[in-house]
């Protein structure tokens, strides 16, 4: 007979028998889709007429100088590495693009002889700031591990404006310098001109600042304007996380003296949704009913890929131009199903699809090489934030993080997304030209794995329109 | 006021409330357990769905009836091997039960990556009822919610497994005293359970996407809905659905979206200080 304790026994067994096979379906599943993945086709076309290539700036300090200048070749173990730091959401395409461009560069410069006789090495800790419900303290968590336990002699990284502004913070503690390749709010920057003895450490690599975001993508609507005088109605969708709140009132501000008409319903002139949004029926509906031709878009999450689908799905007549960070990503047309098509993102001149100089095809060409697909801005500025402590090591001849710090200031330098100078809040300078300065570019998605430039006008192509519009 | 998308839009969704939130009500109305899990039924049907769909290349009807039937296991499996055992004290069963979500998170987060995923629609185009632009998927799964919603309610209602659970739900030591085996009641219930929140994750899926941390909203939403239909009350889940589904609907419409996640947890709160057992809070008979 069967007793008590003998019967609770034979039911965790039979518990533990069904979570087995459970797991099992669940690996075998996951097996199968690690295993079976399509990879993303390395080579994105684009129809722009490629006119960069011979306008490569010869008076700024090139990548390549680098590589020319080194001394020796590091050939043994025993040297003791110079730990770069990738701080950055590492199960997300913004911190494995940091990483990955990241280490490419350091891969370059090893081969090359490394820095001051010493190889780079990459040490990593995971932010999770991507994720909108983690808190900012898991990100000053990691960077304490990457300081005191992986010893970073620098580090890049960065997503989420509200987890770098906090990590700011801690830079006049650990004394090294801060790259950022994926935050652009503004007040980053102030913090530098504000109290710059203590955030001295600070650099904005990539992308440029929101300012610059938002006057870029005001040059496309002037531009867009131009080119289709009758799409005048625009209406403003943003997440309502603090780098839009500070880029809208500059839209709105310019958007009207451009001769466009913001239709928004909503008393703040736009309509904020929260970040990590999935259901985006509400604000496809008030896009439809408030009659507007024009979404101006501001995501930073990955919450626009359903926003996206939602669109497509409704054939809401309004077509999306703006910033969509997750839309950069060339895995966006597949995560959309397609819905993609049509939609128009900033991105940095880099990024087109189209290198505009000679570093930046290489750059293109070895990351799709190695990684199998193409970069987005933040494996640029990781790429590029690498190059930048080299030279300055190199110039500087230590790794000491406050010594580096006049010389980073000092950076003068070519990259993929064009010229590398910092101004007085150590942003990157942004200029339309990108032989001046850090430039951007609108591009509309065309078809897998395809953007099609539509500005600035010396590589633009007509943008196409959804066609139940 | 744009009345027909509040319709439209607060309808459909009631109707996949009402589905994840049946689950909620069997288990915590016949089983005694408040299973803070539920919403990762919701979650690892949704995943389950996409993964059958676009991984294994297995058709939708029948990746839909896979999510059903492993949620099904799954819910089981919790009970026995987590559950039951702690199951005369509430805290632990909310604490292992909170405990279990959180590992199911991680797990998912772990095979799948932390962004969402968004399954192809089973079927795709619009339609307009009352002039509104909607997805047929939409109105699919509404139709299929309450269609299983339906089932549910009446395999509660008339069959013999129906009424062992009500008997299980009005007093459990007495129906154990007429042969009625109060583990097996509680496996089966817990299945449903998972069953239900797994079918509306793997048709709500494809609507707004899911990510690991899904089952959070879910279960918000889930013990909203009960809280205010009344625990246990079946025809109380169901109208709940519809008054959270609507108030969210409207608040999204009429102030903002960013105030929609608001409306379950204040539904609970009022709920609980107003009305503790809810509209219609007695335990079915």
């Amino acid at each position: 007979m069967l007793t008590r304790r003998s019967g609770m026994a034979r039911s965790a067994a039979i518990a533990v028998l069904v979570v087995i096979v459970i797991a099992a379906v669940a690996g075998v599943v996951s097996y199968y889709y690690v295993s079976t993945a399509p990879a993303t086709t390395s080579t994105a076309t684009s129809t722009a007429t490629s006119t960069a290539t011979s306008t490569q700036t010869v008076t700024s300090t090139g990548i390549s100088t680098l590589i020319s200048t080194s001394v020796k070749t590091v050939t043994s173990t025993g040297v003791q590495p110079i730990n770069i730091g990738i701080l950055a959401p590492l199960t997300d395409v913004t911190g494995i693009d940091e990483k990955e461009g990241a280490q490419l560069a350091v891969t370059e410069i090893n081969d090359h002889g490394g820095v001051l006789g010493r190889p780079l090495q990459i040490v990593s800790e995971d932010t999770q700031e991507a994720d909108p419900t983690i808190p900012v303290s898991t990100g000053l968590a990691a960077m304490n591990r990457i300081v005191t336990v992986d010893h970073a002699q620098v580090i890049i990284g960065g997503e989420r404006s509200d987890v770098v502004l906090a990590e700011e913070q801690q830079l006049p503690k650990y004394k090294i310098p801060f790259l950022d390749t994926g935050a652009a709010d503004t007040s980053l920057g102030q913090q530098v001109i504000q109290n710059y003895s203590l955030y001295k450490y600070f650099f904005m690599v990539s992308p440029v600042n929101s300012t610059s975001l938002a006057t870029g993508l005001i040059s496309f609507y002037g531009y867009f304007h131009y080119v289709e005088p009758n799409y005048t109605k625009v209406y403003i969708l943003a997440e309502d996380i603090a780098v839009w709140h500070a880029l809208v009132p500059v839209l709105q501000y310019f958007l009207p003296q451009l001769g466009f008409t913001i239709v928004n319903p909503q008393s703040a002139g736009a309509d904020y949704f929260p970040y990590g949004s999935t259901d985006f029926t509400t604000q496809m509906t008030n896009v439809r009913t408030s009659g507007a031709q024009i979404i101006c878009l501001l995501a930073a999450g990955q919450d626009s890929v359903q926003l996206i689908q939602t669109w497509a799905n409704l054939q809401v007549p309004a077509i999306p131009m703006g910033i969509d960070v997750a839309a950069e990503s060339p895995s966006f047309w597949g995560q959309t199903n397609g819905a993609a098509k049509y939609e128009t993102i900033e991105v940095g001149i880099g990024d087109t699809g189209t290198p505009i100089n000679t570093i930046g095809a290489n750059f293109y060409a070895n990351y799709s090489k190695y990684y199998n697909t193409l970069p987005i801005y933040t494996a640029d500025g990781a790429y590029e934030s690498v190059y930048i402590i080299a030279h300055a090591m190199q110039a500087a001849g230590t790794t000491n993080g406050t010594a580096l710090i006049p010389y980073i200031e000092k950076t003068n330098m070519t990259g993929p997304d064009g010229l590398i100078r910092f101004d007085k809040s150590h942003n990157v300078i942004y200029n339309e030209d990108y032989t001046k300065g850090g430039a951007l570019s609108m591009v509309q998605w065309t078809a897998f794995n395809t953007y099609t430039p539509v500005w600035p006008p010396t590589v633009a192509k007509p943008i196409s329109l959804p066609p139940w519009m | 006021m744009v009345l027909p998308e509040i319709l439209v839009f607060g309808g459909l969704l009631g109707a996949v409330y009402a589905l994840l939130s049946l689950g909620f009500s069997l288990s915590y109305g016949v089983a005694r357990i408040l299973n803070l899990a539920h919403g990762s039924f919701y979650m690892i049907g949704g995943y389950i769905y996409y993964a059958f769909l676009t991984m294994a290349g297995v058709d939708s009807v029948e990746s839909l009836l896979v999510a059903v039937a492993l949620t099904f296991l799954l819910g089981m499996a919790l009970y026995l091997g987590l559950v039951r055992p702690v199951r005369s004290t509430p805290v632990r069963v909310l604490l292992v039960t909170l405990s279990a979500a959180i590992v199911a998170q991680e797990v998912v987060s772990l095979a799948f990556g932390d962004r969402g995923v968004g399954a192809p629609f089973i079927i795709g185009g619009i339609s307009m009822p009352l002039g509104v632009v909607v997805e047929n998927q939409r109105i699919l799964a509404a139709i299929v919610s309450l269609a299983m919603f339906l089932a549910v309610w009446l395999l509660i209602r008339v069959t013999k497994l129906g009424r062992a659970v009500r008997a299980v739900a009005q007093d459990a030591e007495a129906a154990s005293l007429m042969g009625i085996n109060d583990t097996r009641i509680s496996l089966i219930t817990l299945g449903l359970s998972g069953a239900t929140a797994g079918l509306a994750g793997a048709l709500l899926g494809p609507l707004t996407g899911i990510s690991p941390d899904a089952w959070l909203n879910a279960t918000v939403v889930a013990f909203a809905v009960v809280i205010l239909g009344g625990l246990g009350s079946i025809p109380g889940t169901f109208l709940a659905a519809f008054l959270v589904s609507y108030s969210q609907v409207v608040v999204a419409f009429e102030v903002s979206s960013s105030y929609e996640i608001i409306v379950p947890l204040a539904v609970i709160a009022v709920a609980v200080l107003v009305r503790p057992k809810g509209l219609l809070g007695k335990v079915e008979e």
